[in-house]
């Protein structure tokens, strides 16, 4: 092979592949369409739900205390957090414009990333402190009917079971999620740090 | 100001993205999809395509960045085994030395850092230097040094490869 004076454009050009039907685009950019919509409409769908169901109990059912009702409205505000959470963990990636810079959308990347770290550790701990408080609202009524100890034994129980998820399992699942999100940032970095 | 017709440029670049693609990861399928990816988002973008670059920038800069955004999607993936379709036609003895020269080519670029892929794959479309800086975000002057260094590994590459 002669090496003293290689012709790489040649060498690269004689790469060569089959242009796909134009149509195969096409239909892609529609189904992206339909799946960003659908997503959109079942979200609204499940925060009109919770909506009316905030409604409902508080309208319709008669519970005797009013912490009753309350407990559960906070139970449901607390799921759809969480599912508004999950939705705007979705093709976060896509809402970047790709017409940037590789300078300019390597560095939106990582401020989106950024943001994802805030935005999920803050997300979960209001998440547990919604529903948190949702249970301790709700079991209040459940516990006037019952033994001082038994009422006291039921607290007790509950918020033992609050204080590990909060000590425990909400550390360990903000951990799993920052992980993923800084080993990302990290290789942006190092990406980044050829542009100088 | 220029009416772009979306089959126009479909047709005119889907070759050169797609070798980028391949210069990037080095693999078939894969760059197929980064280059599907990339006109799906021409297809979307294009009616907000306000040519304040050329055509030619422009796109190289959304397949460019889906690349770089790749990783977000999967890990990593620097490939470096040659690809199979080499094998298949042996009973072409002169296209064989070629193509393997091309596949060690792209091989090589797969193997070199995500940005110094992104720059000589452009430089090798040949791209104007003044451009690249645009697609990259780094100044002409730095681009021309990049250019030189690359090339002058890819062709010590050459040259080990050469006397296996």
């Amino acid at each position: 092979m002669q090496t003293d004076n290689i012709n790489f454009q040649d060498i690269w050009n004689n790469k060569n592949a089959d242009i796909p039907n134009i149509q195969e685009i096409k239909a892609t950019a529609e189904k992206y369409r339909k799946k960003q919509l659908s997503g959109t409409l079942l979200l609204m769908l499940w925060l009109m739900a919770t909506a009316f169901g905030i409604i409902f109990i508080w309208n319709v059912i008669n519970f005797k205390m009013v912490t009753t009702s309350l407990g559960i409205i906070l139970i449901l505000i607390a799921l759809a957090f969480y599912i508004y959470l999950f939705f705007q963990n979705i093709n976060v990636i896509r809402k970047i414009n790709p017409s940037i810079s590789n300078q300019e959308y390597l560095s939106s990347l990582k401020k989106l990333q950024r943001q994802r770290l805030y935005m999920q550790a803050k997300g979960i701990s209001i998440y547990y402190i919604l529903l948190s408080a949702g249970f301790a609202f709700y079991f209040y009524e459940f516990a006037l009917y019952m033994s001082t100890m038994a009422a006291f034994l039921a607290y007790g129980l509950t918020f033992l079971w609050l204080a590990i998820v909060w000590f425990f399992l909400r550390p360990r699942q903000i951990r799993k999620q920052n992980q993923k999100i800084l080993k990302i940032i990290d290789s942006l970095e190092t990406i980044e740090k050829d542009l100088i | 100001m220029q009416v772009l017709n979306f089959e126009e440029i479909y047709h005119e670049y889907w070759k050169r993205i797609f070798r980028v693609c391949m210069g990037y990861v080095n693999d078939h399928d894969v760059a197929k999809d980064l280059c599907q990816e990339t006109f799906v988002a021409v297809f979307q973008q294009l009616p907000k395509f306000r040519q304040e670059a050329s055509v030619g920038t422009w796109i190289y800069r959304i397949a460019t960045n889906i690349c770089l955004r790749q990783m977000n999607i999967e890990k990593r993936m620097p490939k470096s085994e040659l690809s199979d379709e080499i094998k298949d036609n042996s009973e072409k003895d002169n296209n064989l030395e070629q193509d393997k020269m091309t596949d060690f080519l792209y091989q090589c670029i797969s193997e070199l850092p995500e940005l110094e892929r992104i720059i000589i794959s452009l430089e090798l479309e040949e791209m104007k230097q003044a451009e690249i800086a645009e697609v990259v975000g780094i100044s002409p002057a730095n681009v021309r040094v990049k250019i030189h260094r690359i090339k002058e590994k890819l062709t010590l590459k050459f040259k080990n490869y050469a006397n296996r």
